[in-house]
């Protein structure tokens, strides 16, 4: 067996473990995925950082390239700072500019364009007032009609879907207020119906339909909470739902399951999210136990799809939904990646086998054994075990993604007490001006709602101008309580203000470490794990190291990263003698800020360290070296690493 | 000329990481085997682990009895691993390749001495390994 078999043999295998330790008891504990492994944060994928994109063209970049995970992180965080508020005119731009972009662009990727600009009307509907939300419906409508007739493409669609059932969850603001209308329930009727309509060539939909019948199931219970709030839109909900139940069918025995799994399930915290989150979640939970059968079912779904794109790829399958032979084998091979990557294996197959009944048609199960008796050539060939399986453990323990950070949700309730913004706020007052453009996110990330730019920041805090709060809230967030909350949204984030670490008094309701108070942080991570990327962090970050007299304040301990390979910018420092290079080393192992960095050696008094900690070493008075660019050769061209491999004398 | 094999001699060698001081040494060590390669005696590269922090941790027991206890004690160390491929003499360069060898092993040894204390002994290994073409 090759090396990278052995290797993916081995994630899968840790992943079962984990599912075996993993205990959940009901819907009620979905938050209990977020139990955060200590040792695994090296693995944070970057994506939560590039939630804080602001331009249309950032936020198109990272929606169509995202895969896997990625996109289904997207689909239901959407970018807080993009539409932080009744940020119409944001919508519109998307639009423009996906629609530029559109010839640009590959199949797949064009799916994804057309789509961006529904998806961030999805997300803007629950803030905009009822002119604008009649536009962004239209905006909705829009990309749904091209997809599902004009251009059919479920790919389009699927997403579509999922994000609508994304915003009715996003968080407990949308959950109460949230309209869709009743043009948008009708469309997912549609896509329902046709699905069920007993023509081969509509199977492909399968997908589409789980997902816009999961969006009717969620946003039905939504409405029923809001009484006599919104009983019209409850009405057109269950006069939807009723006519797809009354529809049956062939395949009706799907959305019938799907249907079941909502039974009994009431509330905000008891909905499941979009069901591609449960299938990363899965090897998160207990063999054995309703979660994981509610995953599993969902896996034999993507299955089962798999294997329609088997047919239309060996053209055994005619439909406007398929988009050719490659299209379909693409999907395919990235669909059993994912799967691979999330833990499904030869085993869960034949546990899911046996629940297959009538869903599958016999060539389906064959077709399936088929491609898991080849598991490993299979997976290999999808190109299972990549970037996607190096970040598959971060995302399956955030699920569901709208509960992200629950420590930090919890947290914010004492960011909510006027006491503490007050505290935090007259503090910031006397600081330095405190960057902020990603602050806006923080706390609608942590608080779970999008704040209204136009009025006041929010009712809890009207004694605040929106700029103090901004600042607020990033001060706030860079204590080492809400480190991990920093942290994943700074990580591998260009020009993120790490550097801006600020003292604040402690605030009431606040336990902070180093002031006595106990710190429910995991592992040993703190916000300077991503602290001092920024420049400027020579003039400013002595606030890191200062222990402040203040009983009230916090002294933050830099605490850097295991490895070296771990930062992506990285500086070579060349020391001009002797004696200062052996006492640069000397500071490395006794100064409590630097010990603990990674580091490399070049020889000739050349050390390679982390580009953020240059400032740190500067900071302890270490001037006299010069700096050199270090450059990964896996970023090189090709023929400048040849012409400098034959330069060096290299073969 | 693709295809074939290469003779090599793998020569790996564990260099204790356990302060600064070995720290600076394990640095000229790396110098020392940066000058090696324009000395036309078979090395054109060398892998190392990671320097700090050092991923290798190696158990010796020190047998030499100390003052107040006659049992061995077993010493930790902090490694930094050293992956060095000769090419073994051939037409074009001819020199002693286990001299060169154990030049490297006193020259290790060396450098210990100058930037650290003196090691009892530096572990280093050789054996012939065959490279694709």
């Amino acid at each position: 067996m090759s090396n990278e078999q052995n290797r993916r043999d081995f994630i899968g295998r840790s992943f079962r473990l984990g599912g075996l330790f993993a205990a959940f008891g009901s819907w009620n504990t979905w938050s209990a995925f977020n139990h955060f492994s200590h040792e695994s944060k090296d693995n944070s994928a970057p994506v939560p950082s590039r939630l804080l994109a602001s331009e249309p063209n950032e936020v198109i970049d990272h929606f169509i390239r995202a895969r896997g995970a990625a996109s289904i992180y997207y689909c239901q965080m959407f970018f807080p700072t993009f539409l932080a508020g009744n940020e119409v005119q944001n919508v519109i731009a998307l639009a423009e500019l996906s629609e530029k972009q559109m010839g640009l662009v590959d199949q797949i990727n064009r799916s994804r364009l057309r789509v961006v600009p529904a998806v961030a009307a999805a997300h803007m509907l629950p803030l905009a007032n009822e002119t604008d939300a009649h536009m962004l419906r239209d905006v909705f409508l829009k990309a749904h009609k091209a997809s599902f007739s004009d251009d059919p493409c479920r790919m389009a669609l699927g997403y579509i879907w999922t994000c609508m059932t994304a915003a009715v969850i996003r968080n407990r603001s949308n959950w109460g207020k949230m309209m869709a209308g009743a043009d948008i329930v009708k469309a997912a009727e549609e896509v329902c119906l046709k699905f069920l309509c007993d023509d081969d060539s509509t199977l492909p939909l399968i997908h589409t339909s789980a997902s816009a019948w999961q969006f009717l199931m969620t946003y039905q219970k939504a409405l029923i909470q809001r009484g006599r709030l919104a009983v019209d839109e409850l009405r057109s909900v269950e006069a939807a739902i009723n006519q797809i139940r009354r529809k049956q069918g062939l395949h009706y025995s799907w959305l019938d399951k799907i249907d079941k799994l909502y039974e009994g399930l009431n509330n905000y915290d008891e909905m499941p999210p979009e069901y591609f989150e449960l299938i990363l979640g899965r090897c998160q939970t207990k063999p054995g136990s309703p979660e994981r059968k509610v995953a599993d079912f969902f896996v034999l779904l993507r299955l089962y799809t798999m294997y329609l794109n088997h047919l239309g790829a060996e053209d055994k399958l005619k439909s406007p939904y398929l988009s050719g032979a490659e299209v379909a084998r693409d999907m395919n091979k990235r669909s059993f990646a994912f799967l691979a990557d999330y833990g499904v294996s030869p085993n869960d197959w034949k546990t899911l086998r046996l629940s297959v009944g009538s869903l599958i048609p016999r060539d389906g199960i064959k077709y399936l054994d088929s491609i898991f008796q080849n598991y490993d050539t299979t997976a290999k060939e999808a190109g299972a075990g990549g970037i996607e399986a190096h970040y598959a453990e971060w995302y399956s323990k955030h699920v569901p993604f709208n509960k992200l950070l629950p420590e930090e949700l919890a947290a914010a309730d004492a960011y909510d007490s006027e006491g503490a913004v007050n505290s935090a706020l007259e503090s910031l007052r006397q600081s330095k001006d405190v960057e902020s453009r990603l602050a806006f996110c923080l706390p609608a990330i942590i608080q779970g709602c999008n704040w209204e730019m136009n009025s006041t920041v929010a009712d809890k805090r009207r004694c605040a101008s929106v700029e103090e709060a901004k600042q607020a809230s990033l001060s706030v967030l860079a204590t080492s309580r809400y480190a991990t909350a920093f942290k994943l949204l700074s990580e591998r984030t260009e020009n993120f203000p790490k550097a801006e670490v600020v003292q604040i008094s402690k605030p009431a309701g606040f336990s902070l470490a180093g002031a006595g108070g106990d710190m429910p942080l995991r592992g040993k991570e703190t916000m300077n794990e991503s602290s001092s990327e920024n420049e400027n962090r020579s003039q400013k970050g002595k606030a890191v190291e200062q222990a402040s007299t203040s009983p009230a304040s916090v002294p933050l301990k830099l605490q850097w990263k295991s490895r070296l390979g771990f930062y992506r910018q990285k500086k070579a420092l060349c020391f001009s003698t002797d004696e200062e290079f052996a006492k640069m080393l000397k500071l490395f192992w006794e100064d409590d800020t630097l010990y603990g960095l990674p580091r490399n050696h070049a020889g000739q008094r050349i050390i390679v360290v982390p580009a953020e900690a240059v400032a740190c070493i500067r900071d302890k008075g270490f001037t006299h070296f010069r700096e050199i660019d270090v450059v990964s050769s896996g970023s090189l061209p090709p023929e400048k690493e040849a012409r400098f491999r034959r330069e060096q004398g290299m073969k | 000329m693709p295809g074939g094999n290469e003779n090599r001699i793998r020569v790996v060698f564990n260099l204790p990481m356990n302060g600064d001081r070995q720290e600076n040494a394990v640095n000229h060590v790396i110098e020392y085997l940066k000058q090696q390669r324009s000395k036309k005696i078979g090395i054109d590269g060398f892998t190392h682990s990671e320097i700090y922090p050092p991923v290798f941790q190696g158990y010796w027991w020190d047998t030499e009895p100390p003052l107040s206890d006659d049992s061995p004690k077993l010493v930790e160390d902090n490694l930094v691993l050293f992956v060095v491929d000769y090419l073994k003499p051939n037409a074009q360069i001819h020199f002693n390749l286990f001299g060169e060898i154990q030049k490297l092993k006193s020259e290790i040894a060396a450098i210990y001495g100058r930037f650290a204390d003196a090691e009892q002994e530096v572990w280093v290994v050789s054996f012939g390994i065959a490279r694709q073409r």
